[in-house]
């Protein structure tokens, strides 16, 4: 029998805890961290976001990491990781190369089974907090941000949008989307890179964007000029700018409008 | 599929550090390790 990858944590934040939430950001961390970890952006969010409450949710990631106690990693990258794999075009890359990406997506730990918990995990939390899918913002770092996309485009019910800074599709080519796009019915992607990233080249990042355009999906890449993978110095303006995109894009959701007797009957 | 109760985050607010400092410091690390073996191989 096939295992599932189970949630076993997770941990939320509350802009306004005394009133209702109108809006979900669904945060996954990247290898090596944990839900604290990408918690503390929300706060920062919540400086960017005006008047709109919001509820950030963090999973704890499935698989252990070999950074030690209470950090994780969503699926196998630390074993499957090459700096190559990103720098290169897909296309170039050897039958080698490319299976390690597949050690990544496939079987009982691969980042495709992640997903489906990870959405049934999705709905239970909408379901928790009272929002729908039109009001949620998936968000991911690094590896987080592989995760997140994979996610939420193969999710059945598109959100709102989906934030994926330092990431990109696993592999970063068109095969990786195996979901059919219908036109207008798919989540806005917004894509943050660095292009100084010695860990996600931002190579891989350009052909995501490209293969999810080519796909139907409205994508953008936003190229942060002299930024790494968000360490050290350049640290505070990274995550700084992490969070005015988030908080705009989780600016921009809104509930389903019901539809009006007048509109069911084409009127104005 | 059942999922279990959801802790409450509070935020520290002595600590200044800034998001996922773990996480991108251990990939940083990973990817120098592929970087050297790649030199190494060659």
């Amino acid at each position: 029998m096939t295992k599932t990858p189970e949630i076993k944590s997770w941990k939320y934040y509350q802009s306004n805890p005394e009133k209702r939430p109108d809006c979900l950001i669904f945060m996954l961390h990247g290898c090596g961290g944990n839900a604290d970890d990408i918690l503390k952006l929300a706060p920062q969010i919540k400086k960017q976001i005006g008047n709109k409450n919001f509820v950030a949710v963090a999973p704890d990631a499935f698989l252990s990491s070999v950074e030690g106690n209470n950090v994780y990693q969503w699926f196998d990258i630390e074993n499957n990781y090459a700096k190559s794999l990103f720098s290169k075009p897909y296309t170039d890359l050897s039958e080698q190369e490319k299976s390690r990406f597949s050690a990544m997506t496939e079987g009982e730990n691969g980042m495709k089974a992640a997903s489906e918990t990870l959405n049934e995990f999705l709905d239970f939390c909408q379901k928790k907090f009272g929002l729908k899918d039109s009001q949620t913002v998936i968000f991911g770092y690094s590896q987080g941000a592989m995760q997140a996309l994979d996610m939420g485009i193969s999710r059945k019910k598109p959100v709102k949008s989906i934030v994926c800074v330092s990431g990109c599709l696993i592999p970063p080519d068109q095969q990786a989307i195996r979901k059919e796009v219908t036109k207008g019915v798919c989540p806005e992607i917004l894509m943050l890179h660095g292009t100084k990233d010695n860990v996600i080249d931002i190579n891989a990042a350009e052909q995501t964007a490209k293969a999810l355009s080519g796909a139907g999906f409205k994508a953008r890449l936003v190229r942060q000029n002299g930024l790494g993978h968000g360490r050290g110095q350049e640290a505070a303006l990274f995550w700084e700018k992490a969070a005015y995109h988030t908080a705009k894009q989780a600016a921009k959701t809104t509930p389903d409008l019901i539809k009006t007797h007048t509109n069911l009957r084409g009127g104005r | 599929m059942t999922f279990p109760e959801g802790q409450p985050f509070i935020p520290d607010e002595k600590d200044n550090t800034p998001p996922c400092q773990k996480s991108a410091e251990h990939m940083e690390k990973l990817a120098q390790k592929t970087e050297n073996k790649n030199d190494k191989d060659a």
